[in-house]
Parts: C-alpha cells; structure tokens; sequence
C-alpha cells in the first residue's frame, strides 16, 4: 500500500478556506464575504500572514478572487462566472471602491475610474463597468452616492459620473462664493462687474468644467445676470440691481457705440431701442431707462440728442465740429439739445458724397448685393429731411447713378417704417436703391 | 400699306402693339429697342462667345424687379443667340418640379425642347446641331461625297473622340443615340411609324425616362447588365449619369462651334424645387464646358433665398459668377419703346393725309400723348412694364371711343389729351389681366410644347398645387389633397365633402401616367387596381392621351378592363389633351407669376398681383371648375346638370378683324396669338381656348381660299403670313 504525502500547513488551510467559501456559496447566506470572515469560518485566529499565503496554494490560488488587490478586508468569491456578476454587482463592492477612491477634493469620480487597475481586481474590472454604467445610466444607485452630469471635453458633451455624498460638490461651493464676490465688487465699483474680477476668486487648479457648473448652479444661476447677449464673460449684474445697470452710463455708452455706424456722427433713438446687444433683461432694464432719458431730456454726461421732425438722434458732443460751442451747464446734469434747422442749405452740396459713403458702409455690411434700403439710407443721412434727401436723390437717379426698386411684396414684409420711407412713384412704391454700374 | 382711313380704323380695332407686356420667351415677334439695356445684352454676348472660345462653363444671375426688362432681355440673347450661330440656346421658365426630381425633370426639359423646339424635327437644336457637326468634320477632313450612312458615322465618331471627355462608357452611348435621332429624322421627315416610337425612345431615354431593352437596341444602346433599373427597363441610373448628359450635350455644342446657352427664367417662382435646382446647375457648371448658364428672376426675392441660405454660398459663388442687375429705363427710353412698337402700324398709314398729319405733329398718335408726359414726364426712371400697361390701357380706351364714336368722328375730335376713363371694379380689373395672362401663357406653352414635356410627377405636382388653392372653400366638395411620396400606390388622395352632410367624406385615388412605355405604365395602373386601401371609393386614372396614350399593352388591358368592371361610380380615365394639360400648368403659372401681372388701378401701389389675387380672381371666374380634371376632383357627387349659359361667341368678321389688324403692322402672327386676343375681348374671357382655336383656324383657312393671307403649320397651330 503507497504511504499518503503529508499536506502542508498552507496547503490545508487554503483547502479549508474553499471549502468554506463552498459551504456559504451553497447555503446561500454571506456570499460573497471577506478572506477574513470566511477564515473565522475554519479556525479562531488566523493572522493575515497565513492567508495571503494560503492565497497563493490551490485552490484559492486559481479557485478565489479578491475584489481588491492584496486587501484581505475586501470581498472575497470562488472564481465561477455567476459568481464574478454577484461580486461586481455588490453594493459592498463598490463602497469599498467609493471609500479608498474618493475625498473631500476628489467627491466625484467616474465608473471607469473606480474600475482602474491597482485596486479593483483585473478579471473584475470589465463586468463591473458594465453593471454599475447600467445601474448609473438608470438612476438604480445606493444612497451613497449619487449621479452628477458635468461637461466633457467638448462644447456639447457631457459625462455623467458617481458623486460621493460623504463630500460636498466643490462647485457649488464655488458658486456661492461667486455670488459673495459679486456682491463685494458691486458695492465698491458699481451694478457691471466684469467676469474676469470674479474669476480671479476662483481657487488655483480648479478644473474649468467645475466653473462652468458653479456658474450654472445655484445661487449663481439665479443670482446673477450677464449683461451682453453674446458675452457670458463678460460684463455680470446681480439680478437685484438690474435696474440700476439698465442706467448705468458705462452701458450707454457701449450700446451707443455699437448702434453707431462708422462715419456716421448721430445714432437715431428708434434704432438705439432696437438694439440686440444685451441680454434679455438687461435690455427691457436699459429700455425703461432710455425711456425715462428721452423724457426727463436727461442723458449721460457727453451726449446731446437732437430732433428732426418726428424723429430723435442722440449725438455725442465730442463729435461735433466745434464741440466748445456747446455749452455743458453742469457735469451732472446733461443738456439736451434740439435742433430743426440744417447744417447745410441744399442737398446738392455734399449730398452726392454723403450719400455714396452711406450707399457702400451699408451694401458692404449687408453683403454687397447692392441692394440697399431707403429707410437704412435715410436713416444714415440724418442731415437731409425727407424733402432734400428725395431732391438729391432723384438727381442722382436722373444722372443714372442710382436707381430704385420696389418690393414685390410676397417674401419680405415690410415695416411700417420701411414703407413710409419709401418714395411712391406712378402707383409703385419703391424701397430699395441700387447703385448703376457701368458693365 | 392702308389706302382708305376705313382700313385704317379695322387695323386699329384688330389689333393692339401693347397687348403683352410680359415676355415668355423668345419670339419672332419680339419689339426690341436697341438701346434699352445695350450694356447688359453686350455683356451677355460676350460671355455666351467667351465660354465657348476658352472652352469654360459660366453661370449668371441675372436679377431685378418685376417687369423692369429681364424676360425681353434674355429672349433677344436667344435670338442673337440663334441668329449669329453663336449658340444653341434653351429657353426655360416657369419650370414646376419636385424637389426630389428636379435633375431629371430639368433635364426632360432641355431635352424636350431641344427636341421639340423647332418648327419640325428638321428643325430643332438637337438635329442642327449634328448636322453642324458633320459638314463641319466632313468638311475640315475634306471627304468627298457621296456621304453614305457608315461615313458619316465614323466622322461623327472620330469627332467626338476629339473631345476633351473624361472617359465613360456614357459618354458613347449617348453620341449613338444623338446620331441615331438624326439618321432617324433624315430618312423619315414625317416620322411616322416606327420612326416616331424610335424618336420617342430617344427623347424618352436622353430625358432619363426608362425604355425596352429592344427599343433601347433600335436606337444604338447595347444594354449593359447595370444600364437596367428594377423594372428591367434602359434608362440613365442616376444624377451623376444625367449630369453627364449636360456635359455630353454642350462638348456636342461645341463641336458644332457653339456655345450650349441655358436659359432658366422666373426661378423665383420654382420655391421649393429652388434649393436642389441650385445644387444640380452648382455641379453642371462644376463639371461642364462651353456653357452659358443664365438664371433669372426677381432681386428681392432671390436675395431673401440667398440670406437665408435656400442657396447656399458655395453655389451662389458658382451660379452668380458674374451678377448683371438691370435697372429702370430712362425717359427718353420709355418713349422709344412706344415709337417703336407703333411705329409698324404708323407707316401702314402714312399714305392717309389726315393720318399722317396726325402721325407728325404727335409722334405717340393714337396714344394720349399728353397723358403720358403728364404720367411719366417728369419722371427720373421709368419701370419699362408700367408703360407698357399704359399704353395697352390707353389703345384700348381709343379702341372703345372709336366703337363708340364711330371712327370719323373719333378722328375729327382727337386731341392727345386722355379721355375721362370710367374704372370698373377693381376685381374687374384684376379678372381681365389674370385671364390676359392665362390666355397668353396658354398661347405661349402651345407655341414651345418642348418646354411642356408629358411628366406625370410634373402634373401630379401642378394638380396638387391647384388643388391646395381650393380645399375647404364652400364652393367646391374638397376638404383636403395628399401627395403621395414616391406615387406609390397612387400619386394623389382626395378627400371630398358629401354636400349636405357635415361628416361624411368621400376618397379619392388619382393615378397619372405619362409614358409611352408598357411596363413602366403597367406598374401605376396595377396599383390603382390591387393596392388602393379600404376607405378609398373612387379611383381616377389620369393620361395624357394626346402625347403618351395610355400603351394598351395585354397586361395593361387586362388591368384596365377590371378597372372598368368596377363600374363609372368608383373608377374614370380623364384623358387629357395636351391643350387641357397646357391650361393646367398655365393656371398654376399664373399664380406662381402673378408678380408680373401688371393692372393699373387707382390707389394701387403695387402694379403686380398677389397670388391671393390670382386664384380669388381664378375662383371667380370658375376657372378651376371649367377643367375637366379638376372638375372631376373639386365636385361630388355628379354636379346636377345645369342649362348652359348661352356665351356670345365670336364671329368670322371679329376673328377676320384681329388677323388682318395684326398682319397690317406684322409680317406674321400664329393662331395661338390670334386665339389669345379674340379671348381678351369683352365678353369673350369664358370661352374655351381650344375651341376657339379651331374658329381661328377655320376663318384663316377661309380667308387663305380668298387669297388674303397664306399660311403654313407652324408649333401647334398655324403660321399666318401676308401674300406677298
């Protein structure tokens, strides 16, 4: 009869330990477990020494995985398929993940992250991702955590991540931080705070896309107004003091100079009302503002308004000729200037120049089609009343150097200003005028 | 020349040298002041000659306002065009498509036209454009006759081996179909027969309709197992093939030592089809050489389709190479235009004293002369079409005063000064320039049938587009119309509203078939048979029997007669003449263009209708309900038969009147024109064109036997010339 080997000690306790592991798999209670708790299992005390040793005889060696490299503390499984979707989908798991991965400076952190090579077992790694993007993607989370969407690298991409609730979001922080900055600038410089004081505010090493999400949180989100439609970083007002900003004559003074067109001297009030410059509210603000300017005959300090017939145009005095002539009572009381008499005595005289800069400033803002109408024209000649603006344009048009057109009516609507500035001309009404150009 | 001041008056009753003032194309007829819009026609010469000589395509927009000269422009390019041999030229407008088939529906029209486009085969482009070629090779080779079949082929080949191609089976096949039409035409002028199905074929499969493998055969295609479409049918497979064509087409141009010009006019009207029609001429123009390609239409227009991206940059930057922007005329222009087109009928009467007299001291006689100083004199620019209109108003009111008068009395009392004129309704006014318009663009499309070619997704898609102006008005039983994607299983569905109940609806499936070919016919009539849904009661078949009879081929009589078995509550065949499919499409174009329908009213300062305008006025009139097909669409059940009103119709004198009136200042006048005007008298607007067509006919032949004219048959119609 042969002699039996004799077992070695690790070899034995390995055994035991899969047969454990077997026992709990089976009885259908605390599987998966730790390394630890299946070891209480098999004998009182076992120090840590003898299982990683153990770890390593069969059939732990190819018969056990644990969830997380060397961490005996970790949940533990025989190595079975069915086994390996029990484990990745433990909740245990991924707390255990969620409490070596993330801090106070790091409370967010992706799926794939917590997945990473160096804790989460390799042969795990894959069908956990799988399990916890689908449970991510479904909102089907432990209370532990929670999901957040911040943007990805790209301007339209976002990435959906696992917010560990033991740590606050650091942008929302950082949004009302924003919000208290604002409301210290604005107390020492005024409703218009540039973004780039507030972002000055902003922690060194803060990652761009926490801004973005401070920005579009609360209290920032609600808090706070940009002035410029097209300018989000630019220049910000507290919503509260959106009236005051709406007076502001730092905004004035932005909105006259984009309404004014280059050469041109005077911006018509009409056209400064319609201006698409500021945000939404920013611009109802400034328009009640312009409104009550326009009554109390009380601008900015530098700006004059001048009246030609039914129509208002706001001038600044510095571009005047001699702009010493004109009296400036007192620096904060603004004078308003109207005037009804001509700068020159008939349309002939510079009329033809005038007329052609305002043609070509026009056509090549509107893309050069030539195409250019009355009303714009009129608009830009604020010099020529309707009488010598139509004498010096009829001359022109008899010295076949500009001709008119009419609207046919059927694919652009016209305004009610856009009709009234054209000229009526054997039972047509001509709106538009092109230059004649020699072929 | 007239001898008596009698003739003198007939003359002026009988005819009007203003009665148009639109232009639809080119025209024997065409008045032209040389002057008006010199610098552009110049332009559009040299870059017609320049394409040619560098051997490069172009494209041009040509843009302005309503009725400032564009369509005159453009006819009398065409014209210098033909005349100096400087290119063959297409003439293009109003083309209504489909988004989706606009490459192959512009292309059915080119070739159509090219065609068609003549007085008779011998005639058209297509034909003068081989044989240009061959006396050109034949010639330069110095081959002596006699000039058989085979010779000629092989230097029709070995010429268009010479051309700069990129190298495509294509390109072959199509030169032996081209040369094939001109064997075809040169041994059979009549083309009868078996000759006109093989040029029917050509046209069908030059157009990128599908044909039969054995037909393809008869005329030079050696099908290819990828030349074929599901229905086993020949046709050119795709959009890169059509295009192909276009380029095939302007190298053969070019080898008879022309230009390729095409014209496409109002494309402003094209709306939808606007976009895919600019992306196809983007890449013809891409793609092709020696051609000019001339877009045309309304500047506020296409410079909203331009904003708003409907053209894109890049294919604005190909079609608008070059912009030409016409302008209002000056006064002294205006003027000459008047002079001009009376000047005609002025020298008839120059051998009358009095007349003449008259002529002398008032160079606008007949016309108010002082009215129109007092109207325009004064005036920096004129709008060519307003004076126009005036004039045509101003003849007609002297017109009225001699009926009125009698024409002694109205000579003896002529001033130059406007005599007080009573205006009519305004919706009066506007009924008697819709119907001007529908009647001349009925003419015009008689006149060029080629820019008309049998098209059912062009007729499902102007039905459509007629019918959509009358749903849900209470005239008429039509609640809603669908088209159907594709025309499958039919192309139309109607929905009618049964008169005298609030809920019940009655539906209708129209199909339309448009081809000479069996089985491409076969497959709309199987469906209006097996696949039409519960639901449907009625079905139509719609044909345009007159150029592409519904084939009858065993298969399709089979269908047919189960169809017919349904009994003539649930299935009817509307065959169409083509007269009846020319006035569908001039309805619809006289919405689409209604811009150009000029009145002159008090009050008004639009001169151009709306669309609204258009169909309000169209509805009026019963205009949609005189069609035959819309009739049969728009009312449910049978209309109750109502006693016809007896309609005034016009008499041998009248028609014998307008002739001669039109002769008197014209070297010749063609029927369509002659049927136009006796429509536009008073009274005479309900009558239908063909019919009077026929009358017309009948009194010119009369006055033929009495040797006062001669004529021969000319585009629909006849030529009617003065004995010289």
């Amino acid at each position: 009869m042969a002699r039996k080997k004799d077992v070695d000690p690790a070899t034995a306790l390995a055994q035991s330990l899969g047969k454990a592991f077997e026992r709990r798999r089976s009885e259908g209670a605390g599987y998966p477990a730790t390394l630890r708790e299946v070891a209480r299992d098999v004998a009182g005390e076992i120090s840590d020494a003898d299982l990683k040793v153990a770890l390593t005889k069969a059939p732990l060696k190819t018969g056990c995985i644990l969830s997380m490299d060397a961490d005996l503390d970790s949940l533990a499984i025989l190595n079975d398929s069915a086994d390996i979707e029990r484990l990745v989908g433990d909740e245990r798991l991924l707390r255990g993940l969620c409490e070596k991965r993330c801090s106070a400076e790091q409370p967010v952190i992706s799926v794939k992250e917590l997945a990473q090579p160096g804790l989460l077992a390799k042969k795990l790694a894959k069908s956990f991702q799988t399990v916890w993007n689908g449970r991510l993607k479904a909102g089907e989370l432990p209370a532990f955590v929670q999901v957040v969407t911040i943007p990805g690298k790209t301007a339209k991409s976002t990435e959906s991540k696992l917010h560990d609730v033991r740590f606050p979001l650091p942008w929302l922080t950082l949004s009302q931080v924003l919000v208290q900055e604002l409301k210290r600038e604005t107390a020492s410089t005024g409703p218009l705070v540039d973004w780039s004081t507030l972002a000055a505010s902003v922690p060194p090493g803060t990652p761009p896309a926490f801004v973005a999400l401070a920005r579009a949180s609360e209290p920032f989100r609600s808090a706070v107004i940009p002035v410029f439609a097209k300018e989000p970083d630019g220049c910000l007002v507290l919503a509260e003091n959106a009236e005051q900003g709406g007076s502001d004559p730092r905004l004035f003074e932005r909105v006259y100079a984009a309404a004014l067109k280059s050469g041109d001297t005077a911006v018509d009030a009409a056209l400064l009302k319609k201006q698409k410059l500021l945000s939404p509210p920013m611009s109802a603000a400034f328009l009640r503002a312009f409104d009550q300017m326009l009554l109390d005959r009380a601008f900015p300090t530098d700006y004059g308004v001048i009246r030609v017939g039914a129509k208002k145009y706001l001038f600044r005095l510095a571009d005047l000729p001699n702009p010493a002539r004109h009296d400036v009572r007192s620096a904060s009381k603004p004078v308003a200037v109207a005037v009804t008499t001509l700068p020159e005595s008939s349309a002939g005289e510079g009329f033809a120049q005038a007329f052609g800069e305002a043609f070509n400033r026009i056509d090549a803002r509107e893309g050069g089609y030539n195409f250019v109408k009355l009303l714009h024209l009129r608009n830009a000649l604020p010099a020529y009343p309707r009488v010598l603006f139509d004498a010096g344009l009829d001359a022109l048009r008899k010295n076949r150097l500009y001709s008119l057109e009419s609207s046919e009516g059927h694919v652009v609507s016209l305004s009610e200003e856009e009709r009234e500035a054209g000229i009526v001309e054997a039972g047509r009404q001509l709106i538009y005028c092109k230059r004649v150009r020699v072929v | 020349m007239y001898r008596t001041e009698s003739e003198f008056f007939d003359g002026l009753l009988g005819s009007d040298p203003f009665s148009s003032n639109r232009v639809n194309g080119p025209d024997q007829c065409l008045v032209t002041v040389d002057d008006i819009h010199r610098r552009e026609f110049e332009q559009l010469c040299r870059l017609t000659t320049q394409v040619h000589t560098q051997n490069r395509a172009l494209g041009v927009l040509l843009w302005s306002g309503a009725g400032v000269g564009k369509s005159h422009l453009l006819a009398r390019l065409c014209d210098w065009a033909d005349h100096e041999k400087k290119a063959f030229y297409l003439y293009l407008h109003n083309v209504l498509v489909s988004a989706e088939n606009t490459p192959r529906h512009f292309l059915k029209s080119v070739v159509s036209t090219l065609v068609e486009g003549g007085a008779s085969f011998e005639e058209s482009p297509l034909y003068v454009m081989v044989q240009t070629v061959l006396k050109r090779t034949l010639k330069q080779n110095k081959v002596p006759p006699p000039i058989t079949r085979t010779i000629a082929h092989e230097a029709f080949l070995a010429a268009t081996r010479s051309l700069p191609l990129r190298k495509d089976r294509l390109n072959e096949v199509v030169f032996e179909v081209v040369f094939n039409f001109f064997v075809k035409v040169n041994t059979n002028p009549e083309i009868r027969g078996p000759a006109r199905q093989n040029v029917n074929a050509i046209v069908d499969w030059l157009s990128g309709d599908g044909i039969d493998e054995d037909l393809a055969k008869e005329i030079g295609i050696v099908p290819q197992p990828h030349d074929r479409d599901a229905d086993g049918l020949v046709r050119l497979q795709d959009n890169h093939q059509v295009e192909q064509v276009f380029l095939i087409l302007a190298a053969l141009c070019r080898l008879a030592g022309r230009s390729l010009l095409i014209v496409i006019d109002q494309v402003d009207n094209m709306r939808e089809s606007v976009s895919s029609l600019a992306e196809f001429c983007h890449s013809v123009l891409d793609h092709c050489q020696n051609l000019l390609l001339v877009m045309a239409g309304v500047k506020e227009t296409i410079k909203t389709m331009l904003d708003t991206r409907v053209i894109s940059e890049a294919q604005r930057d190909r079609i608008a190479e070059k912009i030409i922007d016409l302008h209002q005329i000056e006064p002294s222009q205006a003027r000459a235009i008047l002079e001009t087109r009376l000047r005609p009928f002025q020298e008839k009467a120059r051998g009358l004293p009095e007349i003449r007299r008259m002529i002398d001291s008032s160079p606008l006689f007949p016309l108010a002369e002082k009215d129109f100083e007092l109207r325009f004199g004064q005036m920096a620019e004129i709008h060519p079409r307003s004076v126009v209109k005036w004039a045509n108003t101003a003849w007609e009111t002297e017109q009225s005063r001699i009926r009125e008068l009698g024409g002694e009395a109205w000579l003896r009392g002529w001033s130059g000064s406007p005599p007080p004129m009573a205006h009519g309704s305004l919706e009066e006014a506007i009924d008697a320039a819709v119907n001007e318009a529908v009647n001349d663009l009925i003419a015009d499309r008689r006149k060029h049938a080629g820019m008309l070619p049998p098209d059912a997704d062009n007729l499902a898609t102007v039905t459509e587009r007629l019918l959509r102006v009358c749903q849900g008005r209470a005239a008429y039983s039509l609640e809603s119309v669908k088209r159907i994607p594709d025309d499958k299983p039919y192309s139309l569905e109607i929905t009618e509203r049964l008169p005298g109940t609030q809920n019940e609806l009655v539906r209708t499936a129209v199909a339309i078939v448009a081809s000479r070919n069996g089985t491409v016919a076969r497959h709309p009539v199987q469906r209006l048979l097996d696949k039409v849904p519960d639901g449907i009661q009625h079905r139509i078949l719609v044909t345009d029997e007159e150029r592409t009879p519904l084939p009858m081929t065993r298969n399709i009589l089979d269908t047919y007669n189960k169809l017919l078995a349904l009994g003539p509550d649930r299935f009817q065949h509307v065959k169409l003449t083509f007269q009846q499919y020319v006035e569908l499409d001039a309805l619809r174009t006289a919405m689409d263009d209604a811009v150009n329908i000029a009145i002159e009213y008090p009050g008004r300062t639009h001169s151009g209708l709306t669309r609204e305008e258009v169909a309000e006025s169209l509805h009026r009139q019963g205009r949609f309900l005189a069609h035959p097909l819309l009739k049969e669409l728009l009312t449910e059940p049978e209309p109750t038969a109502v006693a016809p009103v007896p309609l005034e119709k016009p008499t041998s004198e009248l028609v014998a009147t307008i002739i001669a009136g039109s002769l008197g200042w014209k070297i010749c006048v063609m029927t369509n024109d002659v049927t136009a005007e006796v429509l536009n008298q008073p009274g005479m607007s309900h009558l239908d064109f063909q019919e009077t067509h026929d009358f017309v006919v009948a009194v010119a032949r009369e006055l033929e036997a009495e040797s006062k004219l001669v004529s021969k048959v000319h585009l629909n119609g006849l030529l009617l010339m003065n004995v010289s």
